[in-house]
């Protein structure tokens, strides 16, 4: 499942980075890290959640996408954002 | 150069194929080949692997005062007496009947099926001390005239963790039997009979002793994971027959491995002396010692993967040279400091809340080491004994233990990890094991689910 999360995440981000170059979108360090940081969160809970459904374990897996998506989800928006308007009001 | 179009050319595609066949052949000339037992034995499969977080130490984390420590007599024991086991009451058989009728959640007429489809006469669990009866059958060296089989102590404890993995144990440790460790031998067993030590070359057992060669002066320990998916089907704040269950499929196995360790055994020249998981000694003391596991607060011996999911370490002496393990260290037993989630569900309060103790609650319990011993007394009734609350055995505090994880979801080594290097944690991850819902199931979703085998991931560890 890694192998292929890897290779989802890997082509996601380098599709991200030639947009972005494509568009001219500049992004400073601190939103690269809190879009990295969003995105491990993610990643961390889409293991567990799967994991957690393997082992039958309905309600820790739901505890996952509450107290590890839904932060990673938000750090994600508040990256895309940061970006976003910056790039409005340049 | 165009930035939508591939700069890949034909021949450094074709050498990047190359590249990988070759690789790929290079893997599978690299994987292994087994041609006869020895290569199997010497093979990474048969090494004991521990979790890196695992430590391994001198002197296992439960304090132990040799001086103090006695030969417990287990005629002592609320379990074994005659007049206290296998057979039914009358309390007992109300409950069974009326509970099948309302239907009670865990202890309906198909849960009641499923659990005396694993009722068998317990006698069956004592095994036999010396081996099978069948032993006349097999080409043990003596039967064949010729030498019997010769290894190192590491190579023979490979040899036994390959074939013992394959008999459907989980893990196997062993220790040598010195002078203190002679001390965790039942002084008698249930039945009268005592357990001697003598200077003779086969063990034996009469009318009044079974014996203990001076030779056998090894301990194997293999543990049982026994299934967590059935064991687990506790509803919070009552007992159930599918939680008792996974215990007595747990019994059926260990008594078919027992023999069959004996048997390999004794194809190889060598003795094994067992006597079921009740009989010879306590079943913590030599996982403990061995490094199986840590005493914890239910005095289960907790394993550093199974945590308490485990059917009794199970023990056997033998003349076969055995490289001995080390006691562990995985923070479990100061885990059970902090946390207590079997005491809190306990029905009948057997299982403390306070730490652990030098002091014994009765002659069930033996002394010597500082530990947390359960009250069997108050905790008698609620496995299905005479005058009992409930029919089956209660195995809440095995069910609840915060150790019992697959290893599906990657959290859960991250918990054991740090639990093994801080206790700092222990109280938000027993708060957090709580709030994910972690522990008793419902009975009912048990038989919905797809699973394993006897229930059991036999891949962990």
């Amino acid at each position: 499942m890694w192998l292929i999360i890897g290779l989802i995440a890997g082509a996601a981000v380098l599709g991200l980075v030639l947009w972005m170059r494509g568009k001219d979108v500049s992004v400073k360090w601190y939103e690269w890290l809190i879009g990295a940081i969003g995105l491990l969160l993610l990643l961390f809970t889409i293991q567990n959640f799967a994991g957690s459904l393997a082992e039958l374990e309905s309600t820790a897996a739901n505890m996952f996408l509450l107290v590890s998506g839904l932060p990673a989800i938000i750090l994600l928006a508040v990256a895309w954002q940061l970006i976003a308007r910056r790039q409005r009001a340049g | 150069m165009s930035k939508f179009h591939s700069t890949v050319t034909r021949r450094d595609f074709m050498k990047a194929l190359g590249l990988t066949g070759a690789g790929l052949g290079a893997a599978a000339a690299a994987s292994p080949v087994f041609h006869d037992l020895d290569e199997f034995m010497s093979s990474p499969n048969a090494k004991r692997k521990l979790p890196w977080w695992v430590k391994e130490k001198d002197t296992p984390t439960t304090d132990i005062d040799w001086g103090l420590v006695k030969r417990w007599d287990a005629r002592n024991s609320y379990h074994d007496t005659p007049e206290k086991v296998g057979y039914l009451i009358e309390n007992r058989e109300k409950l069974t009947k009326q509970w099948s009728l309302e239907n009670k959640l865990g202890y309906t007429q198909r849960d009641l099926a499923l659990w005396e489809s694993m009722n068998f006469p317990f006698s069956l669990l004592r095994g036999s001390w010396t081996g099978p009866a069948i032993e006349m059958m097999l080409h043990t060296p003596e039967a064949m005239g010729v030498p019997r089989y010769q290894g190192t102590p590491e190579e023979n404890l490979q040899m036994l963790r390959a074939a013992i993995r394959f008999f459907g144990a989980s893990d196997i440790t062993a220790m040598e039997f010195d002078g203190n460790a002679q001390k965790c031998i039942f002084s008698h067993y249930s039945d009268g009979k005592t357990y001697e030590f003598e200077n003779v070359d086969k063990a034996y057992e009469d009318d009044t002793k079974r014996v203990i060669p001076n030779n056998c002066n090894n301990v194997l320990v293999w543990s049982l994971v026994q299934s967590d998916s059935l064991g687990s089907r506790t509803a919070e704040g009552d007992c159930s027959y599918a939680n008792s269950t996974a215990t007595y499929m747990a019994y059926y196995r260990i008594y078919n491995i027992e023999g069959m360790i004996q048997r390999f055994l004794h194809v190889l020249g060598y003795q094994g002396l067992a006597h079921g998981t009740g009989g010879m000694s306590g079943a913590g003391a030599f996982a403990t010692l061995s490094g199986a596991g840590e005493l914890g607060r239910v005095s289960f011996n907790l394993h550093p993967i199974y945590g308490a999911n485990i059917r009794s370490p199970n023990k056997m002496l033998t003349d076969l040279p055995l490289a001995a393990t080390k006691p562990i260290d995985a923070g479990l037993k100061r885990f059970c400091l902090d946390c207590a989630r079997c005491a809190d569900v306990c029905p009948s309060g057997a299982v403390k809340q306070e730490g652990p103790q030098w002091e014994v609650h009765g002659s069930f319990n033996n002394g010597g080491f500082e530990a947390w011993r359960p009250d069997y007394a108050k905790c008698l009734p609620y496995r299905g004994f005479p005058g009992g609350e409930f029919p089956s055995d209660c195995g809440m505090c095995q069910a609840v233990c915060v150790f019992n994880k697959q290893d599906k979801a990657g959290i859960h080594e991250v918990v054991a990890a740090t639990v093994a290097t801080t206790g700092i944690f222990n109280s938000f991850f027993t708060s957090m094991d709580k709030a994910f819902g972690y522990g008793p199931k419902d009975p009912e979703d048990w038989w919905h689910e797809k699973l394993p085998v006897y229930g059991i991931n036999s891949y962990m560890a």
